[in-house]
């Protein structure tokens, strides 16, 4: 499990994380949801062991994150931020086997099948010999997870340790339908028994794809528990300051969404 | 550029080719000068009793030329253009940006700097001593305004990139006026030494000399290839490696060590010698695309064969007068690089 437990960060007089917990637990996917600047990705940098908070713990299986050494903590949890900053024309092949770093020397072959099938997990093997800058946002960002994913993919069977993906808005620069086949790598990631944290934008998608939803608002966390719990018009409305409402279907299906236009 | 196919096909070739080349640079070195002498007498020369079989004849004046004169000078051009030509490559990476070069963070003036200093002030002590401590100073110097640079790019334990850059153009600047304060004091002797030297050239090669500098450059050439992976995820961002494991502040303080140390060498042996560091990873670059465990070997070997061959064109084009190599490497770089950025200028931002 990978836990933060009353996590608070300052920046000058600003409280960006005021005494946060969640967890992040093996088989399922946390969405983490708020306003603009609510302090999520200050969280997920905190989870990452990149910032130090100020006071609380971050633990990996109840052990403190700073004495995880950097190469043990990388083969077992990949992130993906929201902004990337590859200026060299690695081909998107060489830009996902970047990723196997903390394995070492890998066999060719085996190398080369966890590429091709992270690069396929993120709908971008036909882009495997493009040169990485020639590539569109939507496409640098699918490539980046597949790179992620294939920093997970451990030796191939050795898969007693629970690993974790850090997921800052994963789906924000891309199309509808690699929005869903991101979110279903998600879920297909702790269906084998992985956790995910995904800063999430869409409701909708956190009901239909998360196991737990955090609310975020002013570094504070607001709610956490169950989608269906946490995902009501009126929380919603709440944290976002809009008027939210729930729209049923005929065939059962709900949907939120703005009640005015 | 390099498709998915067979991509270490395409590295083994390159290797090889580049290795030819530096081999051609230096048996041409070798043979050619004020007088040519023959393939078969330099090997007679290198190889004594392979000599005896080949040719019979070679003298001992011939031998002499070869073994005391030209065979050190193209070993230092090797070593010298191997090291700074990986240094750029090993910097661009570092800095993650491919314009980057060791001159920019002031090794190179600072070395230059202490060099100019101690010839002024030791044509009292003998030659040998000046041949040691020159060198030596260089180093120091080198490594002094490194180290100040990146100190003052330094806080909250993370070295800024930009500020590092910024800090080392100040260092140059300051280093270029206490030159131009060499310069207008010293005396004509000191003044054609130290001129001579800032222009970079290898014409005081000896075995003295590169006995001095050869341990610590070929023992940073070993050492950075061994970086290669590190690098090549450094390149993602900073935050991006330190996810994949890589102890970032710990890579760049010693990755800018190494550097430092291999240019301070270049620059107390041969002065200043430009566009080696820049010209060499481009050029690989682009004919075998930015991964550091390809890079950094072949831009050694093409820096090598590249500062051979320049040297011997400097030592061909005015005979027997003698340009110094650094007028020649950046008469010819300078453009070469201009052609190159405006070649591919859409590219630039993807070397």
């Amino acid at each position: 499990m990978l836990a933060a437990s009353q996590v608070s960060v300052h920046r000058g007089a600003r409280l960006l994380l005021d005494s946060v917990s969640l967890s992040i637990t093996p088989g399922e996917v946390h969405a983490v949801l708020g306003p603009n600047g609510a302090g999520k990705s200050t969280l997920l940098s905190v989870l990452a062991g990149d910032l130090k908070p100020d006071s609380g713990h971050v633990t990996l299986d109840d052990r403190e994150l700073a004495a995880w050494s950097l190469g043990s903590l990388a083969r077992r949890r990949a992130v993906l931020l929201q902004q990337e900053s590859l200026r060299f024309g690695f081909t998107a092949a060489e830009v996902v086997s970047l990723g196997r770093l903390p394995w070492g020397d890998t066999h060719h072959n085996t190398q080369r099948r966890i590429v091709d099938e992270s690069l396929a997990a993120a709908g971008v093997l036909e882009l495997a010999g493009q040169r990485y800058p020639t590539l569109s946002g939507g496409e640098r960002a699918r490539v980046q997870f597949a790179r992620v994913l294939a920093q997970l993919a451990g030796d191939g069977d050795t898969t007693a340790e629970a690993r974790y993906l850090l997921l800052d808005e994963p789906t924000a620069s891309l199309d509808l339908a690699h929005q869903y086949q991101c979110l279903r790598q998600m879920r297909r990631f702790a269906a084998a028994g992985g956790g995910v944290l995904a800063v999430l934008h869409d409701p909708n998608q956190a009901m239909a794809y998360a196991d737990r939803v955090t609310l975020l608002r002013n570094g504070r966390l607001i709610a956490t528990g169950k989608p269906a719990e946490v995902l009501t018009p009126r929380q919603l409305s709440d944290l976002y300051g809009i008027e939210l409402g729930v729209h049923r279907s005929e065939d059962g299906h709900s949907l939120i969404a703005p009640l005015h236009r | 550029m390099p498709d998915r196919s067979d991509p270490r096909r395409r590295a083994r070739l390159l290797l090889l080719l580049l290795i030819g080349a530096a081999v051609l640079a230096a048996l041409l070195g070798l043979c050619l000068g004020n007088i040519a002498i023959s393939p078969e007498r330099v090997l007679g020369a290198l190889f004594p009793p392979l000599g005896q079989q080949l040719s019979p004849t070679t003298s001992r004046f011939e031998s002499s030329a070869v073994l005391d004169l030209r065979l050190p000078r193209v070993v230092l051009a090797l070593l010298v253009g191997a090291s700074l030509a990986q240094a750029g490559a090993a910097m661009q990476g570092l800095f993650r940006n491919p314009l980057a070069d060791p001159g920019l963070v002031g090794v190179a003036s600072g070395a230059a700097l202490a060099a100019a200093l101690t010839i002024l002030l030791s044509h009292a002590v003998a030659p040998w001593a000046q041949a040691l401590i020159t060198p030596v100073a260089a180093f120091v110097g080198g490594l002094a305004v490194a180290t100040a640079a990146s100190r003052v790019a330094r806080s909250e334990g993370y070295t800024r990139v930009t500020t590092l850059l910024l800090a080392g153009l100040a260092a140059n600047a300051l280093a270029a006026a206490g030159i131009g304060f060499i310069v207008s004091v010293a005396d004509p002797g000191a003044l054609r030494s130290i001129s001579f030297w800032m222009f970079g050239s290898l014409a005081k090669a000896g075995w003295r000399e590169i006995a001095v500098g050869a341990p610590l450059m070929i023992g940073v050439l070993l050492w950075l290839p061994r970086q290669a992976r590190a690098l090549n995820a450094l390149l993602l961002g900073e935050a991006e490696a330190r996810h994949l494991g890589v102890d970032v502040e710990k890579l760049k303080r010693r990755l800018l060590t190494a550097i430092v140390l291999a240019v301070s060498c270049c620059v107390a042996l041969s002065g200043l010698i430009g566009f080696i560091g820049l010209l060499a990873p481009h050029w690989v670059r682009l004919w075998a695309g930015p991964d550091h465990r390809l890079l950094l070997p072949a831009s050694a070997l093409g820096g090598a064969a590249l500062l051979a061959f320049a040297d011997l064109a400097s030592r061909l084009a005015f005979a027997p007068q003698e340009l110094p190599v650094g007028i020649l490497t950046a008469a010819l770089g300078a453009p070469f690089f201009l052609y190159l950025l405006l070649r591919h200028r859409d590219r630039v931002e993807s070397w």
